[in-house]
């Protein structure tokens, strides 16, 4: 038999298996994992009835009237017993660790890293690994072994909070720890691990993600030229703004400085909300003083705690 | 089928085993061509045996189901 055979051979059986256990799963036990009270009743039922009928059908008069009563006798015990059980909630105690203990077994295998229930909010690219879980996926046929369920589970955390993410995070990194295990250093798994750490670094040690992607100043002619250059002219300054970050409400500062380094003017430019991922250039006109020396270009947050990122 | 019965406990094994044997032996020796006397002595001891040991279950059963909800009430605290 070819491995391919082997492999369609396995897939049958475990097909066979699944469905074998399916059929099998609902005739529980009475009492076992994942008995029901209508399962326990139904099954309590039934013997009662076999046996009224073996002793109605085979003994003599008086005995077999007296074992009925007895078994009549048992079944109200066992009703007993079941309501007993049931207010003390082992019924449905039974069924609950049965029921999770199936779901963390039948995780769908093909992107378990995409929430299922809750709605997602959308990721920040800097921890946005959905590119990498697939890379990973792909190396291990679609199937993540076990040392990958806390960082997916965290990750499914991840993207259904939008308050506490950087505390999330952290918890990600170190879940990074055993998956790190199962590559050899300097294979394509140990690179994807150590990218994935460092981007959750950056993301836990920094507040925000702003990045000046580009600042420049424009003639009145159109031309790219510097901010000396405009010497007493009305210009045109660009801002190229990515946020790597969450969403967030930017402003962009131009600060123009004199030679001796104090401030001589400044233009504010409301930037709006940026997604998270999203790039946005600001236009906006300038005058530029004639001592004018430098330039300074400041993202914030139009938040009253509004962190900054200079350029 | 099979991994329901590793679930449960040895204790709970034996006596589901017996209670089918003695319950499988009762409806054999019923309808058995054996003597009244016998036949009827047979079938109400083996029923009783039967009788006795799913009634034993169902109080060990309930016994540790009281004592599951205790715990969860003092980890609640």
């Amino acid at each position: 038999m070819s491995q391919h055979d082997r492999l369609i051979d396995s897939q049958e059986s475990s097909a066979d298996r699944a469905t074998d256990s399916t059929f099998l799963g609902g005739i529980e036990f009475l009492t076992g994992p994942g008995a029901t009270l209508g399962s326990f009743l139904l099954v309590v039922g039934i013997v009662t009835c076999v046996f009224i009928a073996l002793f109605q059908f085979t003994l003599p008069a008086p005995v077999s009237d007296l074992l009925t009563v007895g078994v009549v006798l048992v079944t109200a015990l066992s009703a007993g017993f079941a309501a007993a059980l049931e207010k003390l909630g082992y019924f449905g105690r039974e069924q609950e660790t049965t029921a999770s203990a199936t779901s963390s077994d039948h995780r769908p295998a093909a992107k378990p890293w995409v929430p299922t229930e809750k709605s997602s909010a959308p990721l920040p690219p800097i921890i946005n690994f959905d590119a990498e879980l697939r890379a990973f996926a792909d190396m291990y046929d679609g199937d993540l072994p076990r040392p990958f369920d806390p960082f997916i589970e965290d990750y499914l955390r991840l993207k259904t909070n939008t308050e506490n993410r950087a505390t999330i995070a952290s918890d990600l990194r170190a879940d990074l720890n055993p998956v790190g295990t199962l590559f050899e250093v300097g294979s394509e798994g140990d690179r994807l691990c150590e990218e994935l750490s460092d981007r959750l670094f950056r993301y836990i040690s920094t507040r925000t993600h702003l990045r000046l992607d580009r600042v420049a100043f424009y003639d009145e002619a159109g031309e790219e030229t510097t901010v000396t250059a405009l010497d007493d002219q009305l210009g045109r300054v660009t801002v190229a703004i990515a946020n790597d970050g969450e969403l967030a409400d930017v402003e962009a500062v131009v600060t123009l400085y004199d030679g001796a380094g104090s401030a001589i003017a400044s233009r504010t430019c409301d930037a709006g909300r940026i997604k998270p991922g999203a790039r946005m250039t600001l236009s906006t006109d300038i005058f530029v003083p004639a001592d004018t020396a430098d330039a300074d270009t400041t993202l914030r947050l139009s938040a009253p705690d509004g962190a900054t990122a200079d350029a | 089928m099979l991994a329901t019965l590793q679930r449960m406990t040895q204790q709970t094994r034996i006596q589901y085993g017996l209670m089918l044997v003695f319950g499988a032996l009762c409806i054999l020796v019923a309808v058995a061509p054996l003597a009244d006397p016998l036949r009827i002595t047979a079938v109400g001891t083996l029923f009783g045996f039967t009788a006795g040991i799913w009634v034993s279950h169902l109080v060990q059963v309930l016994g540790r189901a009281a004592s599951a909800t205790q715990t969860d009430v003092a980890m609640g605290d």
